[in-house]
């Protein structure tokens, strides 16, 4: 437990890092936002740091940083941030595309002979029981692949492991935002200073950063 | 190669004396070697060495070894051949031998050889303690101690096995102990090499210690070329140990065997090695080669046949560790008994031990998922989590864009705790979106989602003239007024254009995301246009 905690602190560090550098080259990129833009600028950036804190190491992180920058004005956005490592990019369809036909032939082919062997093992009613199930299964992994990012083309084993990975990276993501967030709450409640912030970023970056230097 | 070799393990009596002897010159005058690296780095020169060597008769081996070892050390320690040399030579009781040993050393120490006879006749063979302080003259060579301790590495493995009644766990377990424990030289540098060879070597040692069958020798006499060089030392002494003893520990051997064949790089698959790749899950128990997969499943196998768990998961734990292991072609199950063996029923068994495996993991992660049996139930569950976190996502990120319409924060104010106070006022769960918002917001102002969506079409203003805020914290809305009158000149279009703009958002997503943003964004506008009104 203690192992998980402390690499779960690392990886909220480096996210709230990236996830700062992003708002900060979002807000150099266009000013006076409205509020949605500012709360799309915030999600894209705090998706694409806890992408990055995977470096492309898996699906999910790749489909991630690949869906954002299919839009064409974050695509600068996303260069700008990752002009260091994320070239891998390119590598995704390749990959997907050998993999997917593979995996769409061995489901053919077991499609067609699963329920002759069934069959022939077991009586006919165990069969539709077990299909059934089989069935419930199917929709639910139909499900899970549409909401986990790049997980269309995986197969169950790694679509599995795919979940464990993105649902930790979503833990982290909420656990940051939301202490900023209340963090933030916090210090209105104070009663803070009357001088008013020239771009509304630069309250948001306050906190970050003096939580940044509580945390290091 | 491999031939020669499993016909070296044949030659047993006098290859034990040799072995013998050379364990114990080796562990009793190379205790202060000091393992570094370096001392790795050499015996993988010699490991081809070795393993050629292996192949001859066991006393001629020995003798080879000596000389190839002092030809390649020649350059740098030329006293030390001569040490290793006499060592051996004495322990021989081999005159002839003798003379070829010394033939090949390029100069010889002669006060090298002295305390090492004297060593070699103070213990006895029988001797598996750990090894003593060392010897002053020995000191002056890093190089031969460093070769002589491989050596005793080398050497009082397969002494001590044979020590000990064999196939018997206890002299292993103690020959383990006392192997780790033992030489602290072991632990200086390298160590962490060592000690991962060690545990390789343990259980490749007490897998291969109930070997028998000529197929298993040619396994991990191949095994032997591998990379690691202690492994192959370990190998050697252990598979010759393995023609001896009977079949005690199969089902342990098994599992160690494909363990060990798994670290090593074999491209013998087509024999029936196992390998593992993906160390990041756990490895099964290796059963039996039964029978070879030609279906090239990149998969592990996480059947868990062999009760004896516990020393074979933790090696397994250390195991997955290290780097991935290579790609293999070839799964190799055991079928259980009553269960049926066509390689696709075995495969899917795999495929579906996997799931399960991993399953688990995911319940740990998954809140509430414990109680719940099966996959699809398991399913749903997951489902929902990953949907509750990405709402979660969408839904803090737009009350961060709200937040950072407020004020510029004072530094000075802000104190540590106050930033790193946990979430009280956001709730956990947000199944319940309306009254999750309505909480959210609560301690700015106690306003209602009903509120919200009831008066957001009739206009902003009706509702707040008995704002809530007033009464709650006459501080917040002072400065909340300052900072939505800053903002609204900043952003002149502000409310109406994002009011606008939120409104037709709401509807446009999905159902699910529209309560949730309905709850939220109705607020927002509500502020900004209450301190409109204010204004």
């Amino acid at each position: 437990m203690k192992a998980r905690t402390g690499y779960s602190t690392s990886l909220k560090q480096e996210f709230l890092k990236k996830w700062i550098k992003g708002i900060r080259i979002y807000s150099n990129f266009k000013k006076d936002m409205n509020i949605l833009e500012r709360k799309k600028a915030i999600k894209l950036s705090a998706d694409l740091a806890i992408a990055s804190t995977r470096n492309a190491s898996t699906r999910w992180s790749r489909t991630l940083t690949a869906n954002i920058s299919k839009n064409e004005t974050n695509k600068l956005f996303v260069e700008q941030i990752f002009s260091d490592s994320e070239v891998i990019k390119k590598e995704a369809p390749s990959r997907l595309m050998a993999r997917s036909n593979r995996i769409a032939s061995k489901k053919i082919w077991r499609r067609s002979h699963i329920t002759q062997i069934k069959a022939r093992k077991m009586g006919p009613y165990a069969v539709k029981a077990s299909s059934i199930a089989k069935k419930l299964v199917k929709n639910r992994t139909k499900v899970l692949k549409s909401l986990v990012p790049g997980g269309e083309n995986m197969d169950g084993i790694s679509l599995i492991k795919e979940t464990l990975d993105y649902i930790v990276s979503l833990r982290v993501q909420v656990d940051v935002m939301r202490r900023l967030a209340s963090a933030a709450e916090n210090s209105t409640r104070l009663g803070l200073s009357s001088k008013c912030s020239v771009h509304w970023l630069q309250g948001i970056f306050t906190v970050l950063d003096h939580w940044c230097a509580m945390v290091h | 190669m491999d031939r020669m070799i499993s016909e070296s393990w044949n030659l047993p009596s006098q290859f034990e004396t040799t072995w013998n002897g050379l364990n114990v010159t080796a562990e009793q005058s190379f205790l202060d070697a000091n393992w570094d690296k370096k001392c790795t780095d050499q015996f993988t020169h010699f490991e081809p060495v070795l393993s050629s060597n292996l192949g001859f008769s066991n006393d001629f081996a020995l003798r080879e070894l000596i000389g190839k070892l002092s030809i390649v050390n020649s350059g740098g320690l030329p006293a030390t051949p001569d040490g290793a040399a006499a060592a051996m030579a004495v322990a021989t009781n081999d005159d002839s031998t003798k003379s070829s040993c010394y033939s090949t050393p390029s100069n010889s120490s002669p006060k090298l050889h002295f305390p090492i006879l004297d060593q070699i006749n103070m213990r006895h063979l029988g001797n598996s303690l750990p090894l003593t302080p060392p010897l002053p003259a020995l000191s002056c060579d890093p190089g031969f101690a460093e070769r002589a301790a491989k050596f005793s590495c080398f050497g009082s493995r397969s002494f001590n096995g044979r020590t000990s009644p064999f196939g018997s766990i206890n002299a292993m377990e103690n020959f383990n102990l006392n192997r780790v424990s033992s030489s602290p030289s072991l632990k200086q540098a390298g160590s962490p090499v060592e000690n991962k060879n060690l545990n390789q070597s343990q259980t490749e040692f007490r897998s291969l210690g109930g070997m028998v069958d000529k197929k298993w020798n040619k396994l991990s006499g191949a095994g032997a070329y591998s990379d690691e060089a202690s492994s192959v030392s370990e190998q050697i002494p252990s598979g010759e140990l393995g023609s001896k003893t009977p079949n005690e520990h199969n089902s342990r051997k098994r599992k160690a065997i494909s363990k060990g064949k798994a670290k090593e790089n074999t491209s013998t698959s087509a024999k029936g090695f196992e390998d593992y790749n993906n160390p990041k899950t756990k490895r099964s128990k290796p059963q039996e080669i039964s029978k070879n997969e030609n279906d090239d499943v990149k998969a592990e196998e996480e059947a868990k046949l062999n009760p004896n768990g516990a020393e074979d998961e933790s090696e397994k734990q250390k195991e997955n560790q290290k780097p991935p292991e290579p790609p293999k072609d070839y799964i190799h199950v055991r079928a259980r008994r009553g269960q049926a063996t066509d390689s696709h029923s075995l495969a899917e068994r795999v495929r579906r031990e996997k799931i399960s495996e991993r399953m688990k993991f995911l319940q740990d992660l998954v809140p509430g998922c414990n109680k719940v049996t099966g996959k699809a139930l398991m399913l749903d569950e997951i489902i929902n989590y990953v949907q509750l976190l990405q709402h979660r996502v969408e839904f803090l990120s737009m009350k961060l864009a709200s937040v950072n319409t407020r004020l510029d924060f004072d530094m000075e104010n802000l104190h540590s705790k106050d930033i790193f106070q946990e979430k009280g006022n956001l709730p956990q769960q947000m199944y319940p979106l309306h009254s999750s918002a309505s909480v959210f917001y609560n301690h700015q102002s106690q306003q209602n989602i009903q509120l919200n969506d009831a008066h957001i079409s009739r206009g902003p203003l009706n509702q707040y003239s008995m704002d809530p805020l007033d009464a709650h914290n006459p501080g917040i809305q002072l400065s909340s007024i300052d900072g939505f009158g800053e903002s609204l000149t900043q952003f002149p279009a502000f409310s109406g254009h994002d009011l606008q703009s939120i409104i037709q958002m709401g509807f446009d997503k999905d159902p699910v995301k529209e309560t949730a943003f309905h709850s939220d964004s109705f607020h927002v506008p509500n502020q900004t246009s209450h301190m409109k009104v204010e204004l």
